[in-house]
């Protein structure tokens, strides 16, 4: 899928903005705060329905101003052509409209505009809490697999109900409580089946990902940390539930599951360098590009915000090598300046579209 | 728009607080009331009214509206059905009854179980609902929920409480739209599902 135009009005810092992109790689460079993660956020919104950085609606609405609005035009390999609009006004409900039809459910829209965002918060893959380790799955999983996404769904209101009800007062009893539990444990059964097999295959490909960029030959591995491992889904629920009424809040489910990383048998995050972080990132990162391609059949569009300080070297060199690769999507990436973008794309023969932005605005476009 | 009776616009103001009436219906019901006869007007409109709210009851059985302390349903139908049918609103009684597919009881929760919104299990009528399974020789009891998830959590968690006296329950055929939106569903169907019920089963984890 090829987003071929991309038209603003009102969303974060950009008043007004319309853009024609090209298969193939699209420089986007101008100043920090110029908006250029703006613009990619505007493309994730339109793919998956909400900002890549969990702002709510209201904060992607500019400034003073009522509504915001982003339109995609995309075409497909077969020259279909598909309208995605995104709207909200404030103190009003987010609209979703594809070919001028309204969506009602998200899941309608997921998977259609494949998309991976390698966004500068990044490094919290590997040093953060287990939540941004769980939404790179849920992320992947949720848009090529929509009976997870289903599953995921119904488990996330089932666990706001439950903490609602834990918290009340006078305290639950049990059955209050196991009423919740009871409905929570298939829904577990299925999305733990999938994040397995989805964590042991990442780490299949983040090995693989990791031997072509990385200088030594490292072992890097993966590991589902999850409180159901081997056991009976509602026995652990069952264990816990006298301790959830005393505490008052949730103390099982999916929502408390993790990816542990190694290198070499070790906990990546204590024992990794730099350059080794670094390459495990990139492997990450392109584990959900790999992932999507391969279970969608087709190439997602690729944003990379601020690449360059994120890839030199070997990782840089990989991107090329398949960015060169025949049939390639579309990648749409950020820069500071556009020389070394410049150096780089020509030095190795890659045609590509640069755009300049400033406060905002599109200044002309070069080819 | 501007009055030239003081009286005139509180009338208007007042009307227009109802349900699905703006300020321009409200104003020609408004001058409709003015042109009748002044007595024709109290007898037949406002003293009706103002008699249903301040007697209006909830029926102490089934928490249906009634005129007395025991809504006609239940008055006519206790000693002959051990059947009830449990629902979230007096607007679903009404959409079953419109059916003429039931005649047993009924059983108004007021709402399903949402802690989100604030709606625990104190807050609805279960407990006069279990009561009334223990004490009256109740066979079985249709849960005419809706399908969402507060509806089936509100569903599970009766069935647990009603377990132990050995009623049987079930559930609409599912495949209609009900509960809250019973009023909704085309009155064949809504029927139709009402009789071809099914038992509800909670397997073992
Ligand atoms: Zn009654």
């Amino acid at each position: 899928m090829i987003l071929r135009e991309l038209e603003l009005d009102c969303f974060k810092n950009i008043h007004r903005l319309s853009l024609s992109l090209r298969p193939g790689i699209n420089v986007i460079y101008g100043d920090n705060g110029a908006g250029k993660t703006n613009l990619l956020d505007a493309i994730y919104l339109l793919s998956l329905g909400k900002s890549h950085f969990h702002l709510a609606d209201n904060a992607l609405i500019r400034d003073e101003e009522e509504f915001y609005r982003v339109v995609g035009h995309y075409s497909s390999g077969d020259d279909k052509t598909y309208d995605v609009v995104v709207k909200h006004q404030r103190q009003g409900k987010k609209q979703i409209e594809l070919n001028r039809k309204k969506v009602n459910r998200v899941k309608e829209l997921l998977g259609r505009f494949p998309v991976v965002f390698v966004a500068p918060d990044d490094i919290s893959l590997v040093f953060g809490g287990g939540r941004d380790r769980r939404n790179l799955i849920n992320r992947t999983l949720c848009q090529c697999d929509s009976d997870y996404l289903v599953s995921l769904m119904k488990y996330n209101r089932l666990l706001r109900q439950k903490d609602a009800m834990l918290k009340k007062w006078p305290k639950p009893d049990r059955l209050e409580v196991e009423t919740y539990n009871y409905q929570m444990i298939p829904l577990v059964e299925t999305i733990h089946l999938k994040r397995s097999a989805y964590i042991d295959e990442l780490g299949a490909v983040i090995r693989g990902i990791y031997a072509d960029i990385s200088d030594d030959d490292e072992c890097v591995s993966t590991e589902y940390k999850s409180q159901f491992a081997l056991r009976n889904i509602a026995e652990v629920f069952r264990e816990q539930l006298d301790a959830e009424i005393s505490i008052q809040r949730p103390l099982v489910g999916i929502q408390r599951d993790d990816i542990l990383l190694y290198i070499e048998g070790k906990l990546f995050k204590k024992f990794g360098s730099q350059g080794q972080i670094k390459s495990l990132l990139y492997s990450m990162r392109m584990s959900e590009y790999h992932f999507l391609s391969k279970s969608l059949g087709e190439k997602p569009i690729l944003l990379l915000d601020d690449y360059f300080e994120k890839l030199d070297g070997k990782r840089l060199s990989a991107l090329l090598l398949l960015i060169q690769q025949a049939p390639f999507g579309q990648v749409i990436l950020t820069d500071t300046e556009l020389s070394r973008s410049q150096k780089i794309f020509e030095r190795h023969g890659i045609p590509y579209a640069a755009y300049a932005i400033d406060k905002g605005e599109l200044l002309t476009a070069k080819k | 728009m501007s009055y030239s009776s003081k009286l005139l616009q509180e009338a208007v103001a007042a009307l227009s607080m109802l349900p699905g009436i703006g300020k321009k219906s409200a104003l020609r019901l408004s001058l409709y009331l003015i042109a009748e006869r002044q007595e024709d007007v109290l007898r037949e409109f406002i003293a009706p009214i103002a008699k249903m709210i301040s007697d209006i009851k909830f029926c102490q059985i089934c928490h249906n509206l009634a005129d007395g302390e025991i809504c006609s349903i239940c008055v006519e139908r206790s000693h002959k059905s051990n059947t009830i049918c449990v629902v979230e609103s007096i607007r679903d009684v009404m959409a079953i009854e419109d059916t003429d597919q039931y005649q047993g009881l009924y059983h108004v929760l007021g709402g399903v179980i949402s802690p989100l919104d604030g709606i625990a299990v104190e807050h609805l009528n279960i407990e006069s609902l279990v009561k009334r399974v223990e004490g009256h020789n109740i066979q079985e009891v249709i849960m005419a929920v809706s399908p969402t998830i507060e509806g089936e959590t509100t569903i599970y968690y009766l069935s647990k409480r009603l377990q132990p006296l050995g009623v049987r329950v079930t559930l609409l055929a599912r495949g209609i739209s009900f509960g809250g939106e019973l009023e909704y569903a085309d009155g064949l169907t809504l029927g139709r599902s009402i009789v071809t019920r099914v038992p509800y089963e909670i397997s073992e984890l």
